[in-house]
């Protein structure tokens, strides 16, 4: 049996774990176009701010591969694939045939089609080329523009302001953070920004980047027709599903590679995890790409234990988070911003003492709680995400949930309001976890999965998949 | 009971000199509990990390920070953790929290006390509402702390 890993990143890292549990003879190779090991790709920010050294950027060394008798094929990159012959093209024309196909390429950086954006001086920022880049050019920048408010944005603007750089942010919506914070924990965000000295632009684009006579940038100009001078321009306006080395293959692909709940694709034998994949969501209740690491890696450990023999099963994920630049800090997950049009569908709750520093907004539709926004204080954010999972009904005890969570409270009011040890009400303390019960009662509890979100796949009534 | 004496125990264990007297008067500490009690009237539970088979924070951590053992142990390398707060909001019990120490944010959990056989809070309980107890799950051995409530 040949595994065929194509990427080198936490989906790939998760699934050969996952494939030496159940497999240790098989033969596992890994495509890694950049010659190195697998890395914490969201540490470059804080490693060109000079928070975390070279060495730690590593995610697994050499060992890790060697112990689990991984051969990587370093400076190879898949570039194409022939499921009807079982293999795929390396670079350089090569063939490598597979039993067993993972597709974890991961995504790469959309650069819009700005005039000026081609050539030297404007980067974007994912990977460990391209800090080297921009860390090759600190020393003429004085000035340079973020295009993107999002989170690659905010921490590389963080990391550049750090370096003592000045910076500016041009985001074209109304916000910062724009898919995670809503108007007010905006503001804070805002506000955070102003006393930390950063510029920034909200609702504006970038429409050309002005080059002098030697081609090297000497500014951006806006959309509202301002220039804002500078000597470099970082571009993080998003990533997409590296699906380019795809095409042609006959894979399905919508926006990233269409997985089911195994994470196999429509081709026989070839899975995906991680960034390239558009993958169930459990609170949209459609396939979608979510890219965010701890899906990368759950994706990628089903994705190898289905590759090696198991059955295991994506529930479906959901994004969460948690960001902090320039002394915000912000903690959030599922559907934490509900667009204009449906909001009947959802109760929003809000809690702000901007005094105390406290901002807590939770999205309630259907009696479950769907997303939330925690700011600063994010001590027990997890909670939250916790009845995300478990899909609790949070009816008795949605206000506390914004005023003062804790999960006794949770548990008093739904013990009056349902009889104690009734079975219903077992059923819900359940999703919320075993732990919470006698030992008597655990005995009951320990033969099912301990993760919650299988637990309550179980509940096919709730989670229909 | 709703004692706290497991808050207290877990903070003196992981103190520096490990002694309540001396760890009060130590300067710059600020008693901090891997586990919380949580209460309402009659009703306490304390909560503490589960130490999970297959853990949410462990797959959160953009560090490599947060490592399974061998021995089943969910435990943080603190000086690897950026104090970036995903795990915080992975793990599903509120389990880890951020914490300052020395003027360094890192996250912190329970580390089930390295230095001891049976972790602080269970040994420190009155009532032995918490058992400290190893379950054997496939193929892999898990260790979990289990504790609980009423009365
Ligand atoms: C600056 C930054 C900060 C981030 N911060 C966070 C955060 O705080 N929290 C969070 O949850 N997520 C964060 N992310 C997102 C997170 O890094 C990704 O979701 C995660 O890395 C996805 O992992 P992956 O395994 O899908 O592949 P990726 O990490 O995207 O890696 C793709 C791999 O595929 C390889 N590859 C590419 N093309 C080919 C090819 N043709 N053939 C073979 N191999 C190929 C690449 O070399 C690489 O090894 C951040 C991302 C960035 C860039
Ligand atoms: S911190 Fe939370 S997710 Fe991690 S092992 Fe403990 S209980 Fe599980
Ligand atoms: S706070 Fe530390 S331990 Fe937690 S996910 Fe971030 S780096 Fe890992």
């Amino acid at each position: 049996m040949r595994y065929v890993i194509a990427g080198n990143s936490v989906a790939t890292v998760a699934a050969i774990e996952a494939i030496r549990k159940r497999d240790d003879k098989g033969e596992i190779v890994v495509i890694s176009p950049e010659p190195r090991t697998a890395y914490c790709r969201p540490l470059i920010t804080y490693h060109l701010a000079g928070q975390v050294s070279s060495d730690r950027l590593s995610y697994k060394q050499e060992s890790f591969y060697e112990a689990r008798g991984v051969r990587v094929l370093y400076n190879k990159a898949l570039e194409g694939l022939e499921p009807e012959k079982g293999r795929v093209v390396l670079t350089g024309g090569e063939k490598l045939e597979y039993d067993r196909l993972l597709l974890a390429i991961g995504a790469t950086p959309f650069i819009p089609p700005i005039e000026g954006v081609k050539g030297p001086g404007v980067h974007p920022f994912t990977s460990i080329d391209h800090m080297e880049a921009v860390e090759a050019h600190l020393k003429d920048w004085k000035e340079v523009v973020v295009v993107g408010a999002g989170m690659i944005g905010m921490k590389t603007a963080e990391a550049l302001h750090m370096r003592g750089v000045k910076v500016t942010i041009v985001e074209l919506l109304e916000k910062i953070l724009p898919i995670v914070l809503d108007d007010a924990s905006s503001a804070w965000a805002q506000e955070a920004l102003e006393k930390a000295g950063v510029d920034y632009v909200l609702g504006d684009s970038v429409v050309a980047v002005e080059r002098d006579g030697r081609g090297d940038v000497k500014g951006v100009t806006l959309k509202s027709g301002a220039f804002i001078p500078c000597q470099g321009v970082i571009v993080a306006v998003g990533v997409r599903p590296n699906v380019a080395p795809l095409e042609g293959s006959g894979i399905d692909i919508n926006k990233g590679v269409l997985v089911d709940d195994r994470m196999e694709t429509n081709l026989e034998n070839v899975f995906a995890a991680g960034d390239v994949v558009e993958a169930y969501d459990l609170i949209l209740g459609a396939k979608r790409p979510i890219q965010l690491w701890p899906l990368a890696y759950r994706q990628g450990l089903i994705a190898g234990a289905n590759m090696a023999g198991g059955k295991k099963r994506y529930v479906g994920g959901f994004p969460i988070n948690s960001v902090g630049f320039f002394d915000f800090k912000v903690a959030s997950a599922g559907l934490s911003t509900v667009e204009p049009g449906v909001e009947e569908s959802f109760e929003v709750k809000v809690f702000e003492d901007k005094e105390r520093g406290i901002y807590r907004k939770v999205v309630v539709g259907n009696n479950r709680l769907m997303g939330f926004i925690i700011l600063n204080d994010i001590c027990r954010a997890g909670v939250y995400s916790g009845l995300i999972w478990s899909r609790m009904d949070v009816s008795l005890f949605k206000d506390a949930l914004v005023e003062d969570m804790s999960m006794p409270e949770a548990c008093r009011l739904s013990a009056h309001g349902l009889e104690p040890w009734s079975f219903e009400s077992m059923r819900d303390f359940r999703r919320m976890g075993w732990s919470l019960f006698p030992r008597s009662y655990r005995k009951h509890f320990t033969a099912m999965p301990s993760r919650i979100e299988e637990v309550c796949a179980f509940e096919s009534e709730v989670c229909t998949i | 009971m709703g004692c706290r004496l497991c808050e207290v125990a877990c903070a003196v264990e992981h103190s520096k000199t490990k002694d309540p007297v001396a760890a009060f008067l130590e300067e710059d500490w600020e008693p901090f509990s891997h586990t919380v009690v949580e209460m309402i009237g009659p009703v306490s539970f304390s909560l503490s990390c589960r130490h999970c088979d297959e853990p949410y924070c462990v797959e959160a951590c953009i560090s490599g920070a947060l490592r399974v053992e061998d021995d089943g142990r969910v435990v943080i390398y603190e000086e690897v953790c950026v104090a970036c707060g995903m795990c915080v909001v992975s793990c599903p019990w509120g389990a880890i929290k951020p914490r300052k120490r020395d003027g360094v944010v890192k996250a912190a959990k329970c580390d089930l006390c390295p230095d001891r056989e049976v972790p602080a809070c269970v040994a420190a309980c009155p009532n032995r509402a918490l058992n400290f107890d190893t379950a054997l799950g496939p193929g892999l051995e898990k260790v979990e702390e289990e504790e609980i409530i009423e009365g």
